[in-house]
């Protein structure tokens, strides 16, 4: 009876949660309730009417028995009696009759019908016959198969004579039944359970008909809602319908059109989005290389510069040394001081330009990354240093934990050996004489630090000094060695490593270089934020 | 002790330095003068003129007898790799050891000589006493080796 949902698209509903099915059932509720109740209200009505219709019949027949028998009681004539019970016998409806006389005796009797005067014998005692009986009215023999039997006792008087009232001449008790009304009441129940199952059968279909006409294109709209989603092509829509279906499904297609021309809307903004990505993109993989060949073309440069400043320096060294060797005791003392002092030059020229070599190669030729243990490391370092740092009383505090780092461990040595030996160097005559190596990890950056309680830098000072050959005005007047590459070069390890270095100084109390190091560059640490600093 | 011994002119020992650059030829010169070793010393002032003498010096065979080529690397032309590959490509000039000497401290380079059949490596320091001691000692070193096979293959 129900209709299976053709198409597959639409999600599967359980059976008995299908709107389609619970219409039907209650359709089918409604139908038998009303039906069957009217049937059933008719029926008992009817019946009733039947029922009283039989009674009176009953009684009609009972005081038309009595008139049969008045006469022939009153006569005590039995032959009489006889003649009328044969007579009255003949009565249709009548199951059994009995005649009684005055004192309750049967004087006559009369059986049609077998088994309800068995039925009859078996239920009514003589009591019974005496209380139930005694109103002289019809009463239900109460027999299944028969219900409709009647059973009337009926007193049979003599004719009024004064004041004294009628005698009480007998009774005469009879079963009256009416076949007619029996199958009546069949005929109408059979009637009543015909007209319900036709009911049925007729709301069934007309209900799945009118569910279905309903149904599809509900179905249709859900189709449509599940695929709005996706965006694909919808399914046609009753538009048309001016019901709330109509409704609801210009609605649906209002909103995928307006879902579509979003969504065209989007696509083509990203594909836009897309072109200017890539086009940035590449602008800018161009602007990369460029900027990559011109480091490449700088480091080149001063390679090849580095390296042919060289020679000329190294053939001078080389005459002068020649010189003194072949003539040296020949020469005047003049002569051979001024060679000297050339040799000299020579020499210092020569190492600047090792020191442009080396800031050069931090960038063409930075070697291979590993895992470094910084405070080995830094220990290392301190230990090279250990002979200059306790000729001049320094203590070095170097945290405990420091972590270890992938980067270029002769690139870390010369950072670390560069800050603390500067440190070292410029400390000067100081009451506390103390350097401290420590780290701590802030955001995207890891930063160790090399504070020192030397005699600080001056703002003015702060930028040069980690320029090449610049060094703080202080340090060039202070008798210091060095030639102002080291700040210089720790700058460019940092920097290759993505880093940047920074100088915090207070003049009179010291100064502290802090190396930003990417997080991503640690290995392992045990960070312990709080133990990171053991120097107090 | 070598050096005083009298000599033949067919013994005596030939090294060529390759250079482009004329004062350290001089230099070199001057430095292995110094040694007072029975030997000869030619230059070439580029690789092609490098290339050029070794190939006919290796033609002729006997004399000059070759014993120790020192060879600059950064030379307009043919470079010093470039020499020295045609050195060892030369059936003849095989076996003659050939010493790199160069500004570049470089390992990469360094790998790339000896790869090319370099005998030795040997930098032009900085420290200029350094460097004439290392020039000394190389030419004394491989022209030694050098007289010693010869000896020993003109005995045989």
């Amino acid at each position: 009876m129900l209709m299976r949902d053709q198409d597959n698209s639409t999600p599967a509903v359980p059976l008995h949660h299908r709107l389609q099915f619970r219409v039907l059932l209650l359709v089918l509720a409604m139908v038998v309730l009303t039906v069957g109740t009217s049937n059933w209200m008719l029926k008992v009505l009817i019946e009733k009417q039947l029922d009283a219709a039989l009674e009176r019949e009953t009684v009609r027949l009972g005081e038309y028995l009595a008139e049969e028998f008045r006469q022939a009681l009153m006569m005590r004539n039995s032959a009489a009696i006889e003649v009328h019970i044969e007579a009255a016998a003949s009565e249709p409806g009548l199951a059994f009759l009995e005649v009684e006389n005055r004192l309750g005796a049967v004087v006559a009797r009369r059986i049609n019908n077998a088994e309800l005067h068995r039925h009859f014998e078996a239920v009514f005692s003589d009591e019974a016959k005496q209380s139930a009986l005694a109103r002289s009215r019809p009463v239900p023999l109460g027999w299944k198969r028969t219900p409709e039997a009647r059973i009337l006792r009926m007193p049979i008087l003599s004719p009024s004579r004064g004041i004294a009232g009628p005698d009480l001449l007998g009774h005469v008790l009879f079963v009256h039944v009416d076949p007619v009304h029996r199958a009546t009441v069949e005929k109408m129940r059979a009637l009543a359970f015909g007209v319900v199952l036709v009911a049925c059968l007729i709301s069934v279909p007309l209900t799945t008909v009118l569910m279905r006409r309903l149904m599809r294109p509900l179905r249709r709209i859900l189709r449509a809602v599940t695929l709005l989603a996706s965006g694909s092509e919808l399914p046609h829509l009753p538009v048309k319908r001016v019901d709330e279906l109509g409704l609801l499904a210009r609605s649906v297609a209002e909103t995928a059109s307006s879902l579509a021309h979003a969504r065209a809307d989007l696509m083509r903004a990203n594909a836009t989005l897309e072109r200017d990505v890539e086009a940035r993109t590449a602008e800018l993989h161009a602007a990369n290389r460029r900027l990559e060949q011109e480091i490449e073309t700088k480091n080149e440069f001063l390679r090849t510069v580095s390296h042919d400043l060289n020679a000329p320096l190294r053939n001078i060294a080389g005459m002068t040394t020649m010189l003194q060797r072949r003539f040296g005791e020949a020469l005047p003392d003049e002569v051979r001081h001024r060679l000297d002092r050339i040799a000299a030059n020579v020499r210092l020229e020569s190492s600047m330009l090792d020191d442009l070599l080396e800031l050069s190669r931090i960038r063409t030729r930075p070697g291979e990354r590993e895992k470094v243990d910084l405070g080995e490391l830094v220990r290392g370092v301190v230990g090279a240093l250990e002979h200059e740092l306790a000729e001049r009383s320094i203590v070095c505090d170097i945290a405990a934990a420091l972590p270890v780092i992938d980067v270029e461990r002769n690139l870390a040595r010369q950072v670390f050996l560069n800050l603390i030996d500067n440190a070292a160097k410029y400390m000067g005559n100081r009451p506390v004489r103390r350097i401290t190596v420590s780290h701590v990890v802030e955001g995207q950056w890891l930063k160790v630090s090399v504070a020192d309680t030397g005699p600080g830098i001056a703002e003015s000072d702060r930028r040069r000094v980690f320029q090449v050959f610049r060094r703080g005005s202080e340090a060039g007047s202070s008798g210091v060695p060095g030639r102002g590459i080291g700040l210089a070069s720790v700058k460019a390890v940092v920097e290759h490593w993505g880093g940047e270095i920074t100088l915090e100084s207070v003049v009179g109390e010291g100064s502290t270089f802090t190396v930003s190091i990417p997080v991503g560059r640690i290995v392992s640490a045990d960070l312990g934020p709080a133990s990171s600093r053991t120097a107090a | 002790m070598i050096a005083k011994k009298p000599e033949s002119p067919r013994m005596e020992a030939v090294i060529v330095l390759v250079d482009d650059d004329p004062d350290y030829r001089m230099l070199v010169r001057d430095a292995i003068e110094s040694l007072n070793l029975p030997v000869k010393v030619y230059e070439c002032v580029d690789g092609c003129d490098g290339i050029r003498f070794l190939k006919q010096a290796g033609a002729v065979g006997g004399a000059p007898r070759l014993s120790l080529v020192l060879l600059d690397l950064e030379m307009p032309g043919a470079d010093g790799l470039e020499v020295l590959a045609n050195v060892r490509a030369d059936d003849r000039l095989r076996d003659l050891p050939v010493v790199v000497m160069t500004g570049v401290d470089d390992d990469e380079v360094q790998r790339r000589a000896l790869e090319t059949g370099a005998s030795s490596y040997t930098c032009k320091v900085k420290d200029t006493e350094d460097m004439l001691r290392r020039i000394e000692a190389a030419a004394l070193y491989w022209t030694t080796v050098h007289r010693q096979l010869s000896t020993r293959s003109s005995a045989a």
